[in-house]
């Protein structure tokens, strides 16, 4: 594969991995058709798509291929989504069950939680005909989602088979991830702690306007019986001898 | 991004008009150049041309990350690294994040205007997210202090209230100088219930339609879990009753069975 393929090639961005606040995606996702101007004279009011009409894809919600997904006006049914426990992380070693792969295993590379989907690397895949600038005809090779436990199921580490898995604590009252079969712990694998700004949290560069690790833990604070603004005002050695007058609550 | 930066740039070289200025040496000549005595406007004008608070000024761009198309940046602050720290140094941190929130939303008004793409919106989420929680841990501290020496929370009531329409709400209370049986500005904005007929039948509807709702969406839920159960017999029950805990799960899956749908 050509290098300039692999650099316009979009990332996929699980949303985990993005390490974004959970109020930025809501925020990027919703479509307002009308809101309030912000004053007293105004009832608060908002118009908008509700968040049930959404469908999810493979696409990110604060991606264009979201909303190109989840065009204005357009209808969406109602999704069965079964509730599931989390047990697939990305990185983890799983075997297909269903398909042309069956019987394959692979490494995870892309989790939609909201859809109980899991993307197998290099399996399970669409070959798309389609034609590049020069009008040459080229094949794109798409990995389709699998559903979690009904199409693929984790790998025991022990005789490398597929298995049942379940969270289990430990006597150090540590939740892990065990096998029903042998009993085994099936660890987590280190990809799945990966975001946009680290790989590992151990290996995060400190940005200049972070908080060094050293400064985040350190205590300063004494106990006092005065509040917050009563400490400050000693500090700056503001006085204040006025009594307020009195008032009723209602 | 280019034309973003040249916005921004333009904004610190070259001011608009009359509003602020960095350098004021042309201006100055032309005053002496007039001789007279110096009035009292010319004064105030002389006071608003020496503005020369450059570096002050250029605290509300981001000028380490001119030309950065992404820009990373730590997480937000948690109430349990908040708690650990004394009184002056929230009051500092809270001056800090709100200096970055002002330079961020500069950012975000500059790019709007270019209509251009804002390097990683989410770090005005991850300020906000701080400075609510140095917030709480203010007010808790606070509400310490008042329980120990006063009895009271020292925050704003908040009690159920009855308005005229015969409805119940919430209504933060106000501090008021009179006691409220002689405000009669404030009772008249803020009526007693009529207790009449109109309104006792406006109420047994108005809860008739509300008991509807509530029971067409827990039907709902009901129905949804039995399609997930005829789908998957074998789904998580687990999972199941804790994503719907109005549903009987079980109960749904027994008749089910003996209907002999799964």
């Amino acid at each position: 594969m050509r290098l300039t393929r692999v650099l316009f090639a979009t990332p996929k961005l699980p949303k985990s991995w993005s390490n974004f606040p959970e109020r930025y995606i809501k925020r990027s996702m919703e479509e307002i058709e009308y809101k309030t101007p912000v004053g007293r004279q105004y009832r608060r009011a908002v118009i908008k798509r509700p968040d049930s009409d959404f469908v999810y894809g493979l696409d990110r919600p604060w991606t264009d291929g979201f909303k190109k997904f989840n065009e204005p006006g357009k209808l969406n049914r109602p999704q069965i989504i079964e509730p599931v426990p989390e047990l697939f992380f990305k990185g983890d070693r799983v075997q297909i069950l269903v398909g042309k792969d069956k019987g394959k295993q692979g490494i995870v590379n892309y989790i939609v939680k909201e859809r109980n989907w899991v993307c197998v690397s290099g399996l399970n895949c669409k070959h798309e005909i389609s034609k590049n600038f020069e009008g040459k005809k080229i094949v794109q090779v798409i990995e389709q989602p699998l559903v979690m436990f009904e199409q693929v199921a984790l790998v025991d580490p022990t005789d490398e088979r597929a298995c049942k898995a379940q969270w289990r604590y430990t006597e150090n009252n540590e939740r892990v991830r065990i096998s029903l079969r042998s009993g085994r712990e099936i660890p987590i694998p280190l990809t799945a702690e990966e975001t946009y700004d680290y790989k590992t949290r151990n290996t995060y560069k400190n940005q200049p306007k972070d908080t060094s690790a050293a400064d985040l833990v350190k205590i300063t604070f004494l106990p006092k019986l005065a509040t917050f603004e009563m400490d400050i005002m000693e500090e700056h050695g503001i006085k204040d001898d006025r009594i307020p007058a009195e008032f009723y609550w209602y | 991004m280019s034309a973003l930066v040249r916005r921004m740039s333009a904004l610190l070289i070259q001011p608009k008009g009359s509003l602020l200025r960095f350098s004021a040496v042309a201006e100055k000549s032309d005053v002496k150049q007039s001789g007279d005595v110096e009035k009292k406007s010319d004064k105030t004008r002389r006071e608003k041309q020496n503005f020369t608070n450059v570096e002050g000024l250029k605290q509300f761009f981001d000028e380490d990350n001119f030309f950065e198309d992404r820009v990373r940046s730590g997480r937000s602050w948690n109430l349990d690294e908040l708690r650990i720290k004394s009184n002056s140094d929230l009051h500092k941190l809270w001056y800090v994040l709100l200096k970055e929130k002002n330079m961020l939303l500069t950012l975000q008004a500059a790019a709007k205007e270019a209509v251009e793409v804002m390097p990683n919106e989410e770090r005005i989420d991850r300020v906000e997210i701080s400075m609510e929680n140095l917030e709480l841990v203010v007010r808790e501290r606070n509400k310490a202090y008042f329980d120990l020496e006063v009895g009271e929370t020292g925050e704003q009531p908040v009690f159920v209230h009855t308005n005229w329409m015969g409805l119940q709400t919430l209504r933060v209370a106000t501090p008021h100088y009179l006691p409220q049986r002689y405000n009669k500005s404030f009772n008249e904005r803020h009526p007693l219930p009529f207790n009449d007929r109109n309104q006792s039948w406006f109420l047994n509807h108005y809860r008739e339609k509300r008991s509807a709702l509530k029971r067409r969406e827990s039907n709902r839920a009901t129905r949804h879990v039995c399609r997930l159960l005829r789908r998957n017999p074998n789904a998580d029950i687990d999972a199941l009753r804790e994503r719907y805990p109005t549903v009987d799960v079980d109960a749904e899956k027994a008749r089910l069975h003996y209907k002999g749908e799964i």
